[in-house]
């Protein structure tokens, strides 16, 4: 089955921010709250709704896998977003998941 | 508006090579300051929609990248004063996590910057004479030009008294606002390009003519990107008096007739490629005919007046050879080392031009600390008449220097880790910023150019090697100018997976040539193998004082690519 997460950024100071449990938005992909294939789209409807009152912008599903550590985009782009740039640990978001090699 | 009153002449003689803003530009760049605070209020308190602001943010070089807001300032054909140079740390410092990136265009770039902090950041820097004005959107964009423009040994004419004049020209000109597509102008004075004219959509080579007149071969529709394109020549000499009407024509030509139905076919050089260069030549020709006359004719006196702002510093009389730089060269052969490769012939006796590499093993190219900022600002102060350049290469220059003061100079460098010693070597990489910041990007660039600078951490080894360009992209836009570079590596997304394509023997000097690609695209664990076995390859096959690209071309591409890929490919 497909897992997916809903991340946005933030107006206010443009940091990334995950849907988690409650539609609370979180800044660590790992309190996110994956959805299945159906459980996207009223998801996606209340980042729409977030979007028109101005707290995000740039709302869009990433598809995940489970890990050992935690959730885990499959594409190396969403990685990097979610785990923070692989070229200075120090910014790094989660470093323990990261596993990008840094 | 003419010319007369578009190009205003500067109002205070200060610090060496530095034009100074006047007070009309003073209150212009405040007032946008406040334009743009109200616009970031109005968004905050959502009274702007996202579609609404957004290009109201990129007009003052506010971008949305992977992490955050990244906020580009332009730095005018990249030189700038040691106080603007601190006012840049104090931004990194405050506003940012103590780092700023200077690019491929002599800019700088902020990557952690949030919207809510964006106006006073501006208002910071408008303090000091700087913003952040057509650093993006479809206008003519920061000028470039040669870093050691005023100091180099073989310069002809100094380019910074027309890239300034062309800064102003290009500054709001209402008529070039909303081009096709963004529009890049770099000029050189010196017979050696290294301003990379040729892949600029307008590359000027300034020349001195009959009784020292002062003229320029235009070259048009230059530039990387998805479609590669070498400048082609649209004219031998424009006199230095019809300058501005010639690029006014050439930008009337290209708004009226380049694409803007296909984003990929809107920059001139498309423009240039489907009509051909004698059929763009006859418009432009046209067009300057039509307006030539008084509004567009460069007067001297104007001329005269900002190039008296870029007079020679006040130079000492000394003899051409410091007998203290030789000594200290036979005592420390690093420090000989360093003077091997960072020091660029100057053109007043007993002087050197000098080039601080942004680029140690294991680095991030192009960037530089809060703490390195400043100190670079105060060893300008010290040594080089308060006055700092940014190259397209991403290193920064103090242009004139002592050579007595060499020693020192390279000692306190050291202290702020700032002595790498290879400059134009293989470790002195150009790479943008990638994937781990860019929203565009394919593929990372920063990491590979860390991995490949510690393969050849041994500085003997990168002199052994001698001059050789790597230049990166993380994707077909080409910021890292890979297609230029001796080794070109460009970051290519397979079904989500990091590969790279490699090509070699390209180059953006005089002699401007694009790379050609290797063999098929690599893993991201498998780039830095190849670079070392396309230098060794290199060192195995060089003749004596061959050039990568002689080797290249003496060679040809095959030998290289059955070193990477085995005898079978
Ligand atoms: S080349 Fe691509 S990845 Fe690199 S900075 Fe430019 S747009 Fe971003």
């Amino acid at each position: 089955m497909k897992l997916f997460v809903v991340t946005a950024t933030n107006l206010r100071d443009g940091a990334i921010r995950w849907l988690g449990a409650g539609n609370i938005w979180q800044p660590l992909l790992a309190n996110a709250q994956p959805f299945d294939a159906a459980g996207i789209v009223p998801a996606l409807a209340f980042g729409a709704a977030e979007i028109s009152a101005q707290r995000v912008i740039g709302v869009y599903q990433v598809e995940v896998r489970r890990a050992p550590d935690g959730l885990d985009p499959l594409s190396t782009r969403e990685r990097i977003r979610a785990f923070g740039p692989t070229v200075h640990p120090e910014f790094s978001y989660a470093p323990a998941t990261s596993g990008l090699g840094v | 508006m003419d010319t007369a009153t578009q190009i205003r002449t500067p109002s205070a003689a200060a610090e060496a090579g530095i034009y100074h803003y006047d007070a009309l530009d003073h209150a212009f760049i405040t007032r946008r300051v406040e334009a743009f605070r109200e616009q970031v209020q109005r968004r905050l308190s959502g009274a702007l929609s996202e579609d609404e602001f957004k290009p109201l943010r990129l007009m003052n070089g506010l971008y949305l990248q992977l992490h955050a807001y990244m906020l580009r300032i332009a730095i005018p054909y990249g030189t700038l004063s040691s106080k603007q140079m601190r006012a840049l740390a104090h931004v990194a410092r405050k506003y940012d996590r103590g780092y700023g990136h200077f690019t491929t265009r002599q800019n700088i770039q902020y990557n952690w910057i949030k919207l809510e902090d964006a106006p006073a950041i501006l208002a910071d820097l408008a303090s000091v004479g700087m913003h952040a004005i057509q650093t993006s959107g479809n206008c003519i964009r920061n000028v470039t030009t040669d870093q050691f423009a005023g100091a180099a040994a073989d310069e002809i004419v100094d380019p910074r008294v027309y890239a300034e004049i062309l800064r102003q020209w290009s500054t709001l000109h209402p008529e070039f606002s909303f081009l096709p597509r963004k529009f890049k102008i770099a000029i050189t004075g010196s017979g050696h390009d290294r301003a990379a004219i040729a892949v600029h959509d307008i590359g000027i080579r300034a020349r001195s003519g009959p009784g020292g007149a002062v003229g320029f071969e235009i070259f048009v529709g230059g530039g990387l990107g998805r479609s590669p394109f070498l400048g082609r020549r649209l004219a031998d000499w424009v006199p230095e008096a019809d300058l501005l009407g010639w690029l006014e024509a050439v930008l009337r030509v290209y708004n009226q007739y380049g694409r803007r139905d296909n984003i990929y076919k809107a920059r001139i050089k498309i423009l240039v490629h489907e009509v051909g260069i004698d059929r763009l030549r006859e418009q432009v020709e046209e067009e300057f005919a039509r307006i030539r006359g008084p509004k567009y004719r460069l007067d001297p006196e104007i001329v005269e007046t900002i190039r008296r702002h870029f007079a020679p510093p006040a130079f000492a009389a000394l003899p051409a050879v410091s007998p203290a730089l030789e000594q200290a060269r036979a005592g420390d052969p690093a420090f000989a080392r360093w003077t091997r490769s960072n020091l660029t012939p100057h053109r007043q006796p007993g002087y050197a031009a000098v080039t601080i590499s942004l680029k140690p093993t294991g680095g991030i190219p192009g960037d530089a600390t809060s703490e390195q900022m400043e100190a670079v600002a105060a060893l300008a102060d010290r040594y080089s008449f308060g006055e700092i350049r940014v190259s397209h290469e991403q290193n920064l220059v103090l242009a004139h220097v002592r050579q007595d003061d060499l020693p020192a100079l390279w000692r306190e460098l050291g202290r702020h880790g700032l002595d790498a010693a290879n400059a134009g070597l293989v470790g002195d990489i150009i790479s943008c910023p990638g994937l781990d910041y860019c929203a565009l990007a394919n593929a990372r660039s920063i990491p590979l150019a860390q991995d490949i600078s510690r393969r050849f951490a041994d500085l003997d080894l990168q002199h052994r090697i001698g001059p050789l360009k790597i230049k990166m992209s993380g994707c077909i836009n080409a910021c890292g100018h890979h297609h230029v570079g001796d080794i070109g590596i460009l970051g290519v997304d397979k079904h989500g997976v990091e590969t790279y394509q490699i090509t070699i023997g390209g180059t953006a000097t005089e002699e401007a040539a694009l790379g050609q690609v290797v063999g098929p695209a690599v893993g991201y664990d498998q780039v830095a193998d190849v670079v070392e076995a396309l230098v060794a390859l290199y060192l195995e096959r060089r003749g004596e004082g061959e050039s990568f690209l002689q080797t290249v071309a003496r060679i040809g591409v095959r030998p290289f690519k059955e070193k990477v890929y085995g005898a079978a490919a």
